[in-house]
């Protein structure tokens, strides 16, 4: 009985705090090699799915999990959040034109990688690691 | 085996036994009641041990093995089942495109929405 109240304390305590949501903006580029040392934690990732010499940090930011509707800006790009985190709708825009819409049930600290947008030098991706 | 060895007696002889033996006179009521009082105050009083099927040592030691094979599923647990990524669930691309690759990567344990030849100038499609 005592077993169950705790994992019931547990799980309340862990839906009513959350997590945060960490999101980078980064330019992916054959000009260049090696990747950036804020990007250490998810190089791995980005090696393993993409085959750019060049991974470059160009902005970040975080919001709190579950998210209400956020709003963040990431150089230019602007990143809009909105549910719990196996059930996150996330919103790019460009300025004030809408790219792309996702829905993504996100496990921490496993990365998703949303990217494909044209920039001079290469391509940008923004990296999103629920913890 | 051996028996008692048994002593016959005749009746005169056991009337005479049994009018010769002094009968023990029970303890006055004052007496006895004040000889239990003063046993009960001894301390410690005798109680019965409780039956168990486990000792503690042995207790200590099931709750011990039942910890070590808690943990040695949970490992084996782990082991066996696959590892769960993020998933994309949904996506809707807004803006002209030439195609969309959702990849996973089991060795990094990540999950990629790309988005092939986006044009940004124009309004699109959905993807």
């Amino acid at each position: 009985m005592r077993v169950i109240v705790l994992v019931a304390i547990f799980m309340t305590a862990g839906a009513v705090f959350g997590g945060s949501l960490s999101m980078r903006l980064v330019e992916v580029s054959n000009a260049g090699r090696g990747v950036d040392s804020s990007l250490k934690d998810v190089a791995s990732a980005l090696q393993g799915q993409l085959s750019f010499n060049s991974y470059r940090l160009v902005s970040s930011g975080s919001t709190a999990l579950p998210a209400g509707n956020t709003k963040t800006s990431l150089s230019g790009y602007s990143v809009a959040c909105d549910g719990p985190q196996n059930a996150l709708t996330i919103t790019i825009l460009h300025g004030r034109k809408k790219l792309v819409s996702t829905t993504v049930n996100l496990r921490n600290g496993h990365p998703v990688l949303l990217g494909g947008f044209p920039s001079s030098g290469g391509k940008l991706i923004i990296v999103f690691v629920a913890y | 085996m051996k028996h008692a060895k048994q002593k016959t007696v005749d009746g005169a002889d056991l009337r005479r036994r049994l009018r010769a033996d002094t009968v023990s006179v029970p303890m006055a009521s004052h007496e006895f009641w004040g000889d239990f009082r003063a046993r009960t105050q001894f301390h410690p009083q005798y109680t019965q041990e409780p039956r168990t099927v486990f000792n503690t040592a042995l207790r200590w030691g099931a709750a011990a093995a039942c910890c070590l094979l808690l943990v040695a599923g949970a490992g084996v647990w782990n082991f066996l089942t696959p590892k769960a990524l993020s998933r994309i669930k949904s996506f809707d691309v807004t803006v002209p495109h030439d195609a969309v690759m959702v990849l996973r990567d089991d060795d990094s344990n990540s999950t990629l929405l790309w988005i092939v030849g986006m044009d940004e100038a124009e309004n699109g499609e959905h993807g």
